[in-house]
C-alpha cells in the first residue's frame, strides 16, 4: 500500500492530520489549475481551498483504484468551470503585482531567454481567458499536468473525441488570438516609429 | 491555405524526418497562423506550475476546523428543531385524546363506532364514485391517448431519473 493510500484510508477513518498531508502534497496542482481557469490569485486561492474542503466531504466516494490526483483535479476542474459559467466573465489582472509567487530559475542559462519566456507566459495567461472554460480546463490540464486525452475525458465527464475536438478549437482560438495581438503589436511599433519621425522633421527648421 | 498536415505536426511533438522538417521550415515562413500555433504551442509547453502563497495549508486547517464547527452547528440545532416539533406534535395529539382516557371502556367504544363507522362509509362512497369517473371517462377517451399518456410519463420519468443520476455523480478521474 502506497502512503497516499494509507492517508487516504486514514483521512476516511476521520484523521485530519492524514488529510492535511494530502492538501500539502496536491496544493500546487489544484491552486495552479484553479489560478490558470480562474486568473486571479485570490479567487484561485479561494476556489483551491473549496475544492479540497469538497473532496475532505466526499473522499468516501473516491476508487482507491483510480488516480486520486486526476480525481482531485477533476473536482477543482469542475468547480472553476461552475464558477466561471456563473461569473458569466473573467477580468484577468493586468498588474503584476497580483500575479502569483513565483521563485526565478536561478539555473536559467540566459536571463534573456528566461524574460521572453515569462512575457510569453504572461500572453497565454491572458489568451487563456478568452477561452470557454470546458476548452480552457482541458488546455489546463493537458499542458500543466500532462493529462492523457482520456484523462481529460474522464476528469471532465466528456467522451475523447470530445476532448480532442476542444484541445484542437481551443488552440486554434489560442494561434488566432496570438497572431491578431502580433499583427496589433507591430501595428502600434509602425505607427510609434512613425510619429517620432514626424515629430522629428516638425523640430527641424527649415532655415538649419 | 491549408495548414494540414503542419498543424498536427507542430502539436503532436513528434521528431520529424529531414523532409518533413524542410516542408515545416517553408510553410511557416509563409504562414503567419501556423507560426503563431507553433509559438503558442511552444510557451504552453514551457508553462510553469504557480505555487500559492505561503501558509496554504495552516489557512486550509483553519477553514476545515470553521465547516466542521458550522456543519456540527447546524446538525445541533437541526436536531433540536425536529425534538422540539416531535414533542410539540405528541402533546397536541395527546391533549386531543385526553378526554376519551377519562371515559371508562363502554363509554370510550360507544364514542368511537359512530366515528369509525362514518369513516368506512365515507371510504366506500368515494370509491365508488371514483370507479363511476373511470368508467365514464375511459369510454370517452381513444386507446391511442391512453398509450400516448403511458409513453409520455414514461419519459417524464426517464428524463427525471437520468438527470437526478447527472446531477448526484460526482467525478470519479481515471
Amino acid at each position: 500500500m502506497s502512503e497516499e493510500t494509507a492517508w487516504i484510508i486514514q483521512a476516511r477513518g476521520g484523521s485530519d492530520e492524514a488529510f492535511t498531508r494530502l492538501v500539502e502534497q496536491y496544493q500546487t496542482p489544484v491552486y495552479n489549475l484553479c489560478y490558470r481557469m480562474l486568473g486571479e490569485p485570490e479567487s484561485a486561492e479561494d476556489a483551491a481551498q473549496e475544492s479540497f474542503l469538497r473532496a475532505y466531504q466526499y473522499l468516501d466516494r473516491y476508487d482507491l483504484e483510480r488516480s486520486f490526483v486526476t480525481w482531485l483535479l477533476s473536482i477543482a476542474a469542475h468547480y472553476c468551470i461552475d464558477r466561471l459559467r456563473r461569473r458569466h466573465f473573467i477580468s484577468v489582472p493586468m498588474d503584476d503585482d497580483e500575479a502569483p509567487f513565483e521563485l526565478p530559475d536561478l539555473a536559467a542559462p540566459n536571463p534573456e531567454a528566461e524574460t521572453v519566456r515569462r512575457e510569453a507566459q504572461e500572453r497565454i495567461h491572458l489568451l487563456l481567458a478568452g477561452l470557454d472554460p470546458t476548452d480552457r480546463a482541458a488546455v489546463v490540464l493537458r499542458y500543466w499536468h500532462d493529462f492523457s486525452e482520456a484523462e481529460i475525458a474522464a476528469s471532465l465527464s466528456l467522451t475523447i473525441s470530445a476532448v480532442k475536438s476542444r484541445l484542437f478549437r481551443a488552440r486554434r482560438a489560442l494561434a488566432g488570438a496570438w497572431q491578431e495581438e502580433d499583427a496589433s503589436l507591430t501595428t502600434q511599433q509602425a505607427q510609434r516609429s512613425g510619429s517620432a519621425r514626424l515629430e522629428r522633421r516638425s523640430h527641424e527648421s527649415p532655415a538649419f | 491555405m491549408n495548414h494540414r498536415p503542419f498543424e498536427d505536426w507542430l502539436l503532436s511533438g513528434d521528431p520529424l524526418s529531414a523532409a518533413q522538417m524542410h516542408d515545416l521550415h517553408e510553410h511557416l515562413n509563409a504562414c503567419d497562423y501556423c507560426t503563431a500555433l507553433g509559438e503558442v504551442n511552444t510557451a504552453l509547453r514551457a508553462s510553469r506550475p504557480a505555487s500559492p502563497a505561503g501558509g496554504f495549508v495552516p489557512r486550509f486547517e483553519a477553514r476545515l476546523q470553521l465547516q466542521q464547527a458550522r456543519q456540527r452547528k447546524r446538525t445541533f440545532w437541526g436536531v433540536f428543531f425536529l425534538v422540539l416539533a416531535s414533542a410539540g406534535l405528541i402533546i397536541a395529539l395527546a391533549l386531543r385524546f385526553i378526554p376519551y382516557f377519562r371515559q371508562d371502556l363502554l363509554g370510550l367504544v360507544v364514542a368511537w363506532v359512530p366515528y369509525l363507522v362514518s369513516l368506512f362509509t365515507s371510504a366506500d362512497v368515494i370509491g365508488k364514485i371514483g370507479a363511476v369517473l373511470i368508467g365514464i371517462v375511459a369510454g370517452f377517451i381513444p386507446a391511442y391517448a391512453w398509450v400516448l399518456a403511458a409513453f409520455l410519463s414514461a419519459l417524464f420519468g426517464w428524463l427525471w431519473v437520468v438527470s437526478i443520476s447527472r446531477f448526484a455523480k460526482l467525478p470519479q478521474g481515471a
